[in-house]
């Protein structure tokens, strides 16, 4: 594993920690918003589906952050946040096409990158995170994760 | 693979045993129960006003009673009821000058035009202390809340905020084509910002 991609794999496990992170904060401090961000999507869900969704996903997304922040379980955070992130993208496009005026509640009252109620550029957004996520899931934590010391310490030769 | 495998289970399995967790101790306001009467004649209306004694509308109505319409009319909503109206509910309401018309669009959006006399009221006002005006005008009145129309869930996260105060507020209506539909329609609007409400 070079020393270029461990530095890499750190910048991107703790972008995508943070944004988990800050994610899931907004999401529990105002769940009632979050919520009824989901029933805006208007899928067919009954309401104990809605509530725990609401405390759910940004419960997951702290645990994918904090793994994804100590290179704790790095490659599975990564996959699990791909996952989440096929999930809201399924959401948002399904959305679009549905030509629904709303917005994806997925930062709380904040804005990432894209202004305004979900779009396209939401959809840049979300994939540009999965393809981060994906160089973690392929590439691994790097030798600057807990996961990099853990396998040096079992004698294992970390998987480049 | 099978290690990764248990990795991503107990992630997930963390995540949905902690947010089931917090559901069972949630504390969510509950959803109201719409009724769709949008298709309906003009709601009933009571024969008195239905706000306190010496409540003034921003426009300066004083709650005074209008005519029952000719049409058939739905059957008048208890004051726990949400219902959605159409248009001409609507402006049969906005011209008995008896509900209060509460706008739940954006600010932005509120100043450029709205319902002649609406209050502008998104849900984040609600989310901590409620704005002053909404404890001084609301009470016991009927309200009629609007935003987008029929794809816009802000009117019913504000009428839910609202029933979560618990002030006695209603009955509520949600105008199921919105400000849109009102516009199309031809009837009274104005812009600049709001008035009457202190």
């Amino acid at each position: 594993m070079s020393r270029v991609y461990s530095i890499v794999a750190l910048v991107l496990r703790l972008a995508l920690a943070g944004i988990f992170l800050f994610a899931a904060y907004n999401k529990l401090r105002d769940p009632l918003s979050f919520s009824e961000s989901i029933q805006a999507f208007r899928f067919p869900l009954p309401d104990w589906q809605v509530l725990l969704s609401t405390y759910a996903i940004p419960w997951t997304e702290i645990f994918c952050g904090v793994g994804l922040a100590l290179g704790l379980w790095s490659r599975a955070s990564a996959f699990v946040f791909i996952l989440m992130m096929g999930v809201f993208l399924f959401g948002i496009i399904s959305a679009i096409e549905r030509h629904l005026p709303l917005d994806c509640g997925c930062f709380g009252k904040f804005k990432l990158y894209c202004e305004g109620p979900i779009g396209w550029c939401k959809v840049r957004e979300n994939c540009l995170m999965m393809v981060a996520s994906g160089v973690v899931l392929i590439g691994g934590g790097g030798r600057l994760a807990l996961d990099g010391l853990f396998e040096r310490n079992s004698g294992e030769t970390p998987v480049t | 693979v099978k290690c990764f495998a248990l990795q991503v289970a107990i992630i997930i399995g963390a995540g949905l045993v902690t947010g089931f967790g917090f559901t069972l101790t949630s504390k969510l306001p509950p959803k109201p129960t719409i009724v769709d009467r949008s298709k309906d004649g003009p709601p009933a209306h009571p024969p008195s006003p239905t706000g306190p004694t010496g409540v003034t509308g921003p426009t300066g109505a004083t709650g005074t009673t209008g005519a029952i319409p000719d049409k058939p009319v739905a059957k008048a909503p208890a004051p726990s009821d949400v219902d959605k109206i159409s248009l001409t509910a609507a402006k049969t309401l906005f011209d008995q000058h008896n509900a209060v018309f509460i706008d739940a669009r954006a600010k932005k959006e509120y100043l450029e035009s709205h319902i002649p006399g609406a209050m502008q009221l998104e849900k984040s006002d609600l989310d901590s202390q409620p704005p002053a005006k909404v404890l001084n005008y609301l009470p016991g009145m009927e309200i009629v809340v609007y935003c987008h129309g029929e794809l816009c869930t802000d009117s019913e996260a504000v009428i839910r905020r609202l029933m979560a105060l618990n002030k006695g507020i209603g009955p509520m209506h949600i105008i199921a084509d919105g400000f849109p539909g009102w516009q199309k329609a031809g009837y009274p609007a104005e812009s600049g910002p709001e008035s009457g409400f202190q």
